[in-house]
């Protein structure tokens, strides 16, 4: 049985001024992995690309709202989990196609797509949208 | 006629194609024998999936030959085609599963189009492939309820629904994680062992192409930079290749202006 | 994040300080359009950005481009490792002009 480590589980208003706080705590939770530099800050990049990309597009820069971000690590698998309560998002714009050159607007998700080994909008009932990004710490050339 | 080429299932010889002025391959030569593993690769744009294509008989060579069995493709019947390709087992990237089938009808699929058996007959066909597959159980569930790895397994089940002498793949681990990747890898190579068929799979997986390969081609716009066995191509000292080893090098070559363009085009002000 | 804007050997000099990002960005894009209005030879200092997201590199993107279309030059200087990485994933790490120093720009000729 693999064991599931919460890593992480943090709330935080769907404003770009708590960007920096929230960049912080998963640098925290991911340099106390012991992952060098330039492993962790592609992947709080990515977080920081999928947070604001909530934060502009599902949100529309309505600061009322809430992000949920939860990392979890299972075995060697890194897992960030972000759920918000929007409205539905299309797969289609969420998940960038394979080797998409960036274009405009869709530079963020060229970074999640290059950074993160997958990702998956997960389609649960209820509200909101729930993005889960995986890296895998081993085999990180397997991609 | 040697020995070797008496072996091989697919010869290509001088194969040239064009997509409008554009040439896609270039006196590309290759030839598939009889039980091996040929795994295609090359960077986005370099022509195997044309290639594959081509090897499938789908599309007609501008210039050179392919010979399936040692006759030239151009001198069957269509119909002698279409017998042909019954002998090949395809498993798309996309074209993975029927949504609005279940299963088990979709391993069927293949059957009910192509042969007069009995439809109980044919469901024991494909269940033994789920069999082969590790699928058993699963034939009730619909492809939207199946995770990545189990839909490639389905398709791989009904690529081999009709016994076929050969597989082909395209980009079978797309969108799988590694382990998952891997299961698939070995089951490649089980039906190898289990059917002796000639499987051809394109990929850009490197890992995935180290492990299941007997030979490797390598095609760089157009062009074969090399085929061999995967230590040959591992050991190749061509600079090409070995950028193509060391992923991505050669995606990262953009033409900074197009870029540009592509980033800043049609926004106010500029 | 803060800036500082110098002028200094014929060049316009924009120094950039901490996270560029969702929240900053639209202020580092509006202060090099304002800048840009006067066709200087712009040179962004990024010597001690921490932090660059998708935004602030895409404001990047915009302020070079408009520099190209008005004949004015447009240089990124200094760039730290946090910058550099990113416009290494953005593929633009070959697209900008990129020197180590305002000195190491000047040995390039003049303007």
């Amino acid at each position: 049985m693999q064991e599931t480590k919460i890593l992480l589980d943090i709330c935080f208003p769907a404003q770009p001024d708590s960007l920096h706080e929230m960049r912080q705590q998963v640098a925290d939770v991911l340099t106390s992995l012991g992952l060098s530099y330039d492993a962790w800050h592609p992947l709080v990049l990515a977080v920081d690309e999928a947070s604001s990309n909530v934060i502009r597009h599902t949100y529309q820069f309505d600061g009322n709202h809430q992000i949920e971000l939860k990392i979890l690590l299972v075995d060697k698998t890194l897992i960030f989990r972000l759920h918000d309560d929007g409205d539905r998002v299309d797969t289609e714009k969420i998940i960038p196609k394979r080797r998409n050159q960036a274009k405009p607007g869709g530079l963020g998700l060229h970074f999640i797509h290059e950074i993160m080994d997958k990702t998956t909008l997960i389609d649960i009932q209820g509200e909101g949208n729930t993005l889960e990004m995986v890296k895998y710490l081993q085999g990180q050339d397997a991609r | 006629m040697t020995d070797q080429a008496f072996q091989a299932v697919i010869e290509v010889e001088d194969l040239v194609t064009y997509y409008g002025t554009r040439k896609i391959l270039d006196r590309v030569n290759l030839s598939i024998r009889q039980g091996e593993v040929m795994v295609i690769m090359g960077g986005s744009g370099s022509g195997k999936s044309t290639l594959l294509r081509h090897l499938l008989a789908l599309n007609k060579p501008a210039s050179g030959s392919i010979r399936l069995y040692g006759k030239d493709i151009g001198k069957y019947s269509t119909r002698e085609l279409q017998t042909l390709r019954k002998r090949m087992g395809v498993s798309f990237q996309n074209g993975a599963l029927f949504n609005s089938l279940n299963v088990e009808d979709n391993v069927a699929f293949p059957l009910r189009e192509h042969t007069q058996l009995d439809d109980n007959t044919i469901r024991i066909m494909s269940r033994m492939k789920l069999e082969v597959v590790n699928l058993a159980g699963f034939e009730e569930l619909m492809p939207a309820q199946l995770s990545g790895g189990m839909i490639k397994r389905a398709a791989l089940a009904r690529a081999i629904v009709m016994d076929p002498d050969m597989l082909f793949f395209d980009e079978p681990s797309a969108g799988l994680d590694p382990v998952v990747s891997a299961d698939l890898d070995e089951l490649i190579l089980k039906l190898r062992e289990a059917m002796q068929v000639s499987v051809v799979v394109v990929t850009h997986e490197l890992d995935s192409a180290f492990r299941i390969a007997d030979r490797i081609i390598v095609l760089d716009k157009g062009k074969v930079l090399i085929i061999g066995t995967v230590d040959e191509v591992k050991n190749s000292d061509n600079q090409r290749v070995q950028n193509l080893l060391n992923r991505r090098a050669e995606d990262v070559e953009v033409d900074p202006e197009a870029y540009l363009k592509r980033l800043t085009e049609n926004l106010a002000g500029l | 994040m803060t800036y500082l804007v110098e002028e200094k050997d014929g060049f316009l000099l924009v120094h950039l300080e901490g996270d560029v990002d969702l929240s900053t960005s639209p202020e580092v894009r509006k202060l090099m359009l304002d800048c840009l209005r006067k066709k200087p030879q712009l040179l962004i200092d990024l010597s001690q950005v921490s932090y660059i997201d998708s935004s602030g590199v895409a404001s990047l993107v915009e302020g070079y481009q408009l520099s190209k279309s008005q004949g004015s030059e447009f240089a990124l200087i200094g760039v730290s490792e946090a910058a550099r990485s990113v416009l290494q994933l953005a593929r633009l790490d070959k697209v900008f002009p990129i020197y180590d120093s305002l000195a190491q720009r000047l040995q390039h000729g003049s303007i």
